[in-house]
């Protein structure tokens, strides 16, 4: 099967019309760029990144419609925090459809857009984030597995703390250190 | 071609580095090579502007690059001459692929699309790369990706190249590849490596300079460092300068009694990651006696790592079984039974002290307090009971985990590469707890290890992995490592 390669000029000012429609598109309007992204993937072949994508926008969206059902304070807290994550989800989506784009395209279609170097670099360590995170969030789940930590443990409901130890400490470490490992290694990169 | 004077970096309000002075001529060939935390990883740092990018104000003294004050030097300009490869090479990579990565390098230097394919083309053939171009750099065994890292540091021909233990992950055959490699670099380019592993860098090597405590010791030319004794070279956290010269030190390993009762087996277990390429492991069979140990070597992406994964109840098998005490054993069961301490151990830690750290998911009882405070004493980390594990150096880290896990009393303990980055103090220490662990409380040790050292001193038998083979058993005694590959 062959896969559509859409390119990687257009694919950019997509994004960037994409970013600078998150804050003012309504919430069926941000929906269906979410979809549009979602068919972006698959048109790649991108389809086990496409597949969650289109879950992640079900679920949040069907959360939503009850949410906004409900009167409760609480929920209405929570609601507002699935507001923000479904308004930036179509961001999100088109940010990973630019990172199938390889690395060399994209970096000539910003020189041919004059973007300095730096900003260029600058970006290009942004996506690299964003993948790398994935991995380390996995790797953090391996880890608290060597620990015997899995929700069957019932140790988790004896003592909830341990859920931050075990998920945000290693997080916040780890994403720190990468953001440091990734600037020297731009730093390298020039 | 480098001219460091009296130079001090202080990082933390403490002098990591003090009066360093140091000259190194174009197309000189250095190692900085002294004990875990001697300051040659930050020495690395000052030298390819990484620390003075950084944190500038914190350095003194003159580090003048070509006749230049490093600080001048614009980052761009720098990686034209210098080239680099981390010690954890992970996140030095961009791109989506391994031919996209060695592009994107050549790309910063060559304007012409055909000079850029040419000259990937040649790294590629160089460093034997043509089967992990299409990989993901970061779907790469550890290895491989020390070895893309090298690649592309050296694809643009630097005057200088500065690499952080290279050899830390690699396969022995990989090392010496390494060494063919650094052998071939030109004439022109200089070379400035720290490293534990001393046996390849010998013929490489024009100047040896030996660190402790942030200053610089003494300085060795090979000859000078081959007439050291052992007994020397132990004494300042040196590693040994010969592959096969650890016969004689297995020589008292325990040799486990041959048990009928099984306490782990695994059953043509075969695992693959991806449904659409071939299987990493195909019907792999393993049987472990109670308190045996026993080593997993192989060339590097194998799947070493995987099988041990596998047995630690990790992953899921495609196919096959995994028993342990002649049952069935759920991955839940294999999570609580066996423990795997993995290569890049920061994962590991999750407390904000290491005493916490190694009570985090265990009750506090006096006999467990007890046995803690011998374990960090053992490991020579008993002084850090109250500092944030973060803030330790890697070999400290690896004694951590390493602790935590003894601690637990597993049936089963994985080390996945537990020496890598280790001197020679570090090294001896992990290998003492493992022997007295062994023989007090019959704990099972599997180790992943590409370290002739290490491995000849813990373990009674090894494990070849081949590639869609079955491994091979070879009892360590009376072989020489280097006959395994």
């Amino acid at each position: 099967m062959t896969f559509k390669k859409i390119d990687p000029f257009f694919q950019i000012l997509t994004f960037v019309l994409i970013i600078s429609l998150t804050f003012f598109v309504s919430l069926t309007e941000s929906f269906v760029l979410a979809l549009f992204g979602v068919a972006y993937l698959f048109i790649q072949g991108a389809f086990k990144p496409g597949l969650k994508y289109l879950c992640v926008t079900l679920l949040t969206s069907l959360l939503l419609i009850l949410i906004l059902r409900t009167t409760n304070t609480y929920i209405g807290l929570l609601g507002w925090l699935i507001t923000i994550l479904f308004k930036l989800l179509p961001t999100m989506i088109f940010g990973v459809s630019l990172g199938l784009i390889p690395i060399n395209e994209l970096r000539s279609v910003m020189a041919s857009f004059k973007i300095p170097n730096q900003l260029q670099m600058a970006l290009i360590v942004g996506l690299r984030y964003f993948a790398i995170l994935s991995d380390e969030l996995h790797e953090i789940r391996q880890a608290r597995l060597t620990h015997g930590l899995s929700f069957r443990n019932p140790i988790y409901f004896r003592r909830p703390l341990l859920i931050m130890d075990y998920y945000l400490v290693p997080t916040l470490m780890r994403t720190t250190k990468l953001i440091d490992d990734l600037s020297v290694a731009a730093y390298t990169e020039g | 071609m480098l001219k460091l004077e009296h130079v001090e970096y202080l990082v933390n309000k403490k002098n990591i580095l003090s009066d360093i002075n140091l000259e190194i001529k174009d197309g000189e060939k250095v190692a900085f090579i002294g004990p875990s935390g001697s300051g040659k990883s930050s020495l690395l740092q000052l030298i390819n502007g990484v620390a003075t990018f950084f944190n500038e104000d914190r350095i003194n003294g003159t580090l003048s690059l070509k006749n230049k004050r490093l600080s001048e030097w614009s980052a761009n300009e720098l990686t034209k001459i210098i080239g680099n490869v981390f010690q954890d090479p992970r996140n030095q990579f961009f791109a989506k692929n391994v031919a996209d990565e060695l592009t994107l390098r050549l790309g910063n230097f060559l304007n012409d699309t055909k000079e850029i394919q040419r000259q990937s083309e040649k790294i590629t053939a160089d460093f034997k790369l043509e089967g992990l171009l299409k990989q993901s750099p970061a779907k790469l065994s550890s290895g491989q990706k020390q070895s893309v890292a090298f690649a592309v540091a050296t694809s643009t021909n630097p005057e200088l190249l500065v690499m952080d233990e290279p050899s830390a992950n690699l396969d022995l055959p990989e090392i010496l590849h390494i060494r063919d490699l650094l052998l071939n670099l030109p004439r022109k380019t200089s070379l400035i490596i720290a490293e534990h592993r001393l046996f390849y860098l010998l013929p490489v090597i024009d100047r040896f300079i030996y660190l402790k405590d942030g200053q610089i010791k003494a300085e060795f030319t090979p000859h000078q460092l081959k007439s050291l004794t052992a007994e020397q070279r132990s004494k300042m956290g040196l590693r040994s300068l010969e592959i096969d010269s650890f016969s004689e030190i297995a020589a008292h390993i325990r040799q486990t009694e041959q048990k009928d009762n099984k306490l782990l087996t695994a059953m043509n277990v075969s695992f693959g990651y991806n449904r659409r390429q071939n299987k990493l492991l195909r019907e792999i069979g393993l049987a472990v006696t109670p308190g045996e140990s026993i080593g997993l070597i192989g060339k590097n992406g194998v799947g070493k790592s995987t099988f041990a994964k596998l047995l630690a109840g990790l992953i899921t098998p495609t196919h096959g079984k995994i028993f342990l005490e002649n049952k069935r054993a759920s991955r839940w069961r294999l999570q609580k039974e066996v423990w795997y301490v993995m290569q890049e151990t920061t994962y590991q830690l999750f407390a904000d002290s290491v005493w916490r750290e190694l009570f985090l998911n265990l009750e506090q009882t006096p006999v467990l307090t007890a046995e803690a405070e011998q374990l960090l004493r053992d490991l020579k980390i008993g002084h850090l009971k109250e500092r944030h594990p973060a803030t330790l150096s890697g070999g400290e880290k690896q004694r951590l985990v390493l602790a935590t896990a003894l601690l637990h009393h597993p049936k089963i303990l994985i080390l996945d590469e537990p020496s890598s980055g280790l001197d020679q103090e570090s090294l001896q220490c992990i290998i003492r707890v493992i022997r007295k662990h062994r023989e007090q409380f019959s704990t099972t040790f599997l180790t992943i290890s590409h370290d002739p050292q290490f491995l000849y001193q813990v373990c009674e038998r090894v494990l070849v992995f081949k590639k869609n083979a079955q491994p091979l058993t070879y009892n360590v005694q009376g072989e020489r490592y280097s006959a395994f590959f």
